[in-house]
């Protein structure tokens, strides 16, 4: 039976590349066969980058919420999950419900944020760490 | 050993290698259960629509440990007793337990390679491995693994086509520091201040370009080691380097797939004047 072997190669390769074909006409790929087209250009590649980004209101100051890790969460699950529901939030898709769960999470994280805002921030990755690096915001929503 | 007994000493040695490292990335997709466990029940987002068939919501302490041990005990049995619905069985436990580490909110790629490597395995088993052309099933498990890694090189050589052709002001990967964008954006986006270490590292902006090109290439030609035991031993070092790189670099946490890299790969026969002195070894996995 190892001459199989051959053919599940195939049918490996073959459904890696139909999920890369998938994903490029914006559907999703064909579990457990991803696509490996990982970073086919540095992160940071385009002259501006946008991301989501939420804010609490302290004492009258605009505070930008900051990603430390805690037990559950690291730096990496704050961003992903902030930008999931940030993403959802300004499409309007199922609002109220995603806004919700964005309280949820941040509430999990630390319940101390209650004035949340929710802002796209819009930089140019090349300038990060430079004098000249800034960030545009712009508002979506007050959580 | 030529080079065709030498690809099959090796692999019957993978087969056993994978059981035990088997065991070990159960017990570590349990601690990455709890953990996400933790998180309110209301954040489950499953990356494919697929996935709320099996887990419609986030799976309970019992249901998902009952699979790590079922897919456990077929590790242990397959040590003993070489079969191939029993292999076909694993493929399938992985890649069900995996589901919700890995694709809950988007779709991480840590684990594929393990996956695919209990794929390509399912037709192999050391015992019916006796014929000297058996040689080219294990080039086969090994060009399934590696051509993962070939295909994300040459989608950087397209990517970088891509961009100059369209002359687009994209950073590509040939540009003076694209791979220190590349870190500083992945730590800006994680709130994680770069350390000096590495930024002192991307002081030596040629090095980086020739590095980096270096890089692609070699990742691009990786499923050229299936098929030459020396280069698969470079490939092999140079993946671990990667994986190294892309964890501190990047943020990109491949700690499996880096010890997965080692033991599917490694060059076992080096160590076989060590094995014939163990007898009982050398009767396991020879004969």
């Amino acid at each position: 039976m190892q001459k199989y072997t051959k053919y599940l190669f195939i049918t490996s390769l073959l459904l890696s590349l139909t999920s890369l074909y998938i994903i490029e006409k914006g559907g999703k790929e064909i579990y457990p066969f991803y696509s490996w087209k990982l970073f086919t250009s540095p992160s940071g590649n385009e002259k501006f980058e946008e991301q989501y980004r939420l804010y609490n209101i302290e004492n009258n100051d605009t505070i930008r919420v900051l990603y430390h890790p805690t037990a559950i969460y690291d730096e990496n699950n704050l961003g992903l999950i902030t930008n999931f529901y940030g993403k959802k939030i300004e499409k309007r898709e199922n609002l109220e419900m995603n806004i919700r769960k964005m309280k949820i999470f941040m509430k999990s994280y630390n319940p101390e944020y209650k004035k949340l805002i929710l802002y796209k921030e819009k930089y140019c990755p090349q300038d990060i760490g430079k004098s000249s690096f800034k960030i545009n915001k712009t508002l979506i929503t007050k959580l | 050993m030529n080079y065709k007994e030498l690809t099959v000493y090796n692999y019957k040695i993978v087969y056993y290698a994978l059981r035990i490292f088997g065991l070990y990335w159960l017990l570590i997709q349990y601690l990455n259960f709890k953990k996400i466990s933790e998180w309110p029940k209301d954040i489950y987002e499953p990356f494919l629509s697929a996935q709320r068939l099996i887990f419609p919501s986030y799976p309970s302490e019992i249901l998902f440990a009952s699979i790590l041990v079922s897919c456990a005990v077929l590790l242990v049995i397959t040590i003993f007793k070489q079969n191939y619905f029993l292999n076909f069985l694993i493929f399938i436990f992985i890649a069900i337990i995996n589901l919700p580490i890995s694709l809950n909110f988007s779709v991480g790629h840590h684990n594929h390679l393990i996956i695919i490597g209990y794929f390509m395995s399912i037709f192999l088993l050391p015992k019916n491995l006796t014929n000297e052309n058996d040689y080219k099933w294990v080039q086969y498990f090994y060009l399934g693994l590696l051509a993962t890694y070939s295909m994300a090189g040459i989608s950087k050589f397209l990517g970088i086509a891509k961009n100059l052709i369209k002359g687009t002001d994209k950073i590509t990967w040939l540009d003076k520091n694209a791979a220190k964008i590349n870190t500083l954006d992945n730590y800006w986006m994680a709130d994680i201040k770069v350390p000096n270490w590495i930024l002192s590292l991307y002081e030596y902006e040629n090095f980086w370009v020739i590095i980096t090109v270096f890089a692609i290439i070699i990742q691009a030609s990786s499923f050229l080691g299936a098929f030459n035991r020396k280069y698969l031993t470079f490939v092999m070092v140079f993946l671990y380097i990667f994986h190294w790189y892309t964890d501190f670099f990047v943020l990109a946490d491949f700690q499996n797939a880096k010890n997965f890299v080692l033991i599917a790969l490694f060059p076992y026969h080096l160590l076989y004047p060590l094995f014939k002195r163990n007898k009982l070894l050398d009767d396991q996995l020879l004969k």
